[in-house]
């Protein structure tokens, strides 16, 4: 990993597991200071102090980012703390209820909605703001393959309507800031190894790596490796993408 | 150095995007033949380059003769010992509205365009099934997406390569090599640069429908290119990868006047 993210500041969401964990590691590591956010104070402290004690910068604050009073706190305490955002990785999100939409329960769909889409709406509206004062800065987005091909059977209605929302959102706010010095992406993972898939059975498992066409499942560094590109000056002139990280998957031949 | 003595492969690495995916791979480590039909060009760029210590070496090469793509195939083997990164950048534009478009420059843009990709990585992948994997760049066009008049083939022949790169990725994965392509929106080279002083392209027009209000340089394109080809993107395969400045994305441009 040779970025230079030195003097740059990077707060991710969902940072205290999973795919969020790999990304606050792998920025730490290229020298950013790292806010670890997440609605478990204890993982997200976890991971801060893990960083800290191999030499990079972290801090952890406990935020609901379907809550915009708190998601405006977190930014307010981040500027105070650092000055500065650089780079907002939108990567908390659930899994609701997984099942056909004849059966699918209300509460799954507003909770998921409310974590996924308007969570990562509610980020983004709070340090544009900032960002767009300094003409700099960086969103990328987590998305879905769900998001495009409606995800079933593997995840609810829900999650994937809110991925595709996701893309969505990541084209707009893109077009609205393009001349100001701001890049906004996403990604599209699929057959991803984390703790959110940790239900599925080991049959299951076998089919949606049957599917896969480099036959296996990706690792949380190899999503976080798409991330550190996007915020890199590597990926200038890429705004608006959603990169599809997924082994070269197809639903189906 | 992200890709110390990886053997890459550059057709059209002359001039323009390709030359400066050539200075990118070497800045990284790599060793670099640049395959080109003109012969004086790819010597001067290897020389150039190479003059910087690079390893850089150029074979002049008509991708549209197969005869010549085995040579250029052997030429890396002998030159290297093996490839592990295919670009397929040569192509070229013709812009004539397609009501008057001739068959015969039809057939020549599609040669090179597009049956030259598959064919070129059909030779260059017998090769790295040999040696257990490798990688393949396209280079496709935004236009696939946003139909630029008088530019029916080309478009045609882009459309055709984010295809075949999507379908090899599938079939290819097994053998551990990963396809991807690069869809650039407008970037300012010189053959732009003439067009502009021409007046036969706006540049008014293009800061106006391309979100960034500017066109890329071909080293961001470049970039690109590396990024896909390198480990970073280790589970990435049959993606079309857009550099266009949100071009793709924009919704309504700010001016519609031609």
């Amino acid at each position: 990993m040779n970025y230079n993210f030195r003097n740059k500041t990077v707060i991710i969401t969902g940072g205290g597991k999973g795919i969020g964990k790999a990304v606050a590691e792998s920025f730490a590591k290229c020298g950013a200071k790292v806010v670890v956010a997440d609605i478990n104070k204890e993982t997200a402290e976890k991971v801060s102090e893990e960083i800290n004690n191999s030499s990079g910068v972290a801090q952890a604050i406990r935020v609901d980012v379907s809550q915009y009073v708190e998601v405006e706190n977190m930014v307010n305490q981040v500027l105070d703390l650092y000055g500065q955002i650089d780079v907002l990785v939108n990567n908390a999100g659930i899994l609701g209820f997984k099942g056909m939409v004849v059966d699918h329960p209300e509460e799954s769909w507003d909770k998921v909605f409310d974590i996924n889409l308007k969570g990562t709406f509610f980020c983004c509206k709070a340090v544009l703001k900032h960002m767009m004062e300094r003409k700099s800065g960086c969103i990328i987005n987590m998305g879905s393959m769900a998001g495009s091909h409606g995800g079933r059977p593997a995840v609810g209605v829900d999650y994937a309507v809110s991925k595709a929302g996701v893309h969505c959102l990541t084209k707009r706010i893109a077009t609205e800031t393009a001349n100001l010095g701001i890049r906004c992406n996403a990604l599209a993972p699929h057959g991803i190894r984390t703790e959110m898939f940790n239900d599925i059975s080991p049959e299951f498992m076998e089919k949606v790596v049957g599917l896969i066409k480099m036959g296996r499942l990706a690792k949380p560094q190899e999503l976080a490796n798409v991330v550190l590109f996007l915020a890199s000056d590597n990926a200038s002139f890429i705004t608006g993408q959603t990169i599809h990280v997924d082994g070269g998957s197809v639903y189906g031949d | 150095m992200k890709f110390q003595d990886k053997v890459v492969l550059v057709t059209g690495g002359a001039q323009g995007i390709g030359k400066a995916i050539v200075e990118r791979f070497t800045e990284e480590g790599a060793k670099v033949v640049i395959a080109d039909i003109q012969e004086e060009k790819g010597k001067e760029t290897a020389e150039r380059i190479g003059a910087n210590g690079h390893e850089v070496v150029a074979i002049k090469t008509d991708i549209t003769h197969m005869n010549e793509v085995e040579r250029m195939i052997e030429f890396t083997m002998e030159k290297f010992g093996r490839l592990d990164i295919l670009v397929n950048n040569a192509g070229v534009q013709i812009r004539c509205p397609s009501v008057e478009f001739p068959e015969n420059d039809w057939d020549k843009l599609m040669n090179i365009n597009l049956k030259a990709v598959f064919f070129v990585s059909q030779a260059a992948a017998k090769v790295m099934i040999k040696q257990g994997g490798g990688n393949i760049v396209n280079i496709s066009s935004m236009a696939v997406c946003k139909p630029l008049p008088e530019r029916a083939p080309y478009i045609i022949s882009k459309a055709g390569v984010k295809a075949l790169t999507e379908v090899l990725a599938a079939e290819w994965a097994k053998y551990g090599i990963r396809v991807n392509c690069v869809l650039p929106g407008w970037i300012h080279t010189q053959m732009v640069e003439d067009g502009f002083k021409a007046g036969v392209i706006s540049k008014e027009r293009i800061h106006s429908v391309t979100p960034m209000r500017r066109l890329a340089s071909t080293r961001e394109i470049a970039n690109g290119v590396l990024f896909l080809a390198s480990d970073e993107a280790s589970f990435v395969t049959g993606h079309p990868l857009h550099i266009d400045g949100g071009w793709t994305v924009s919704g309504m441009p700010e001016t519609t006047e031609k």
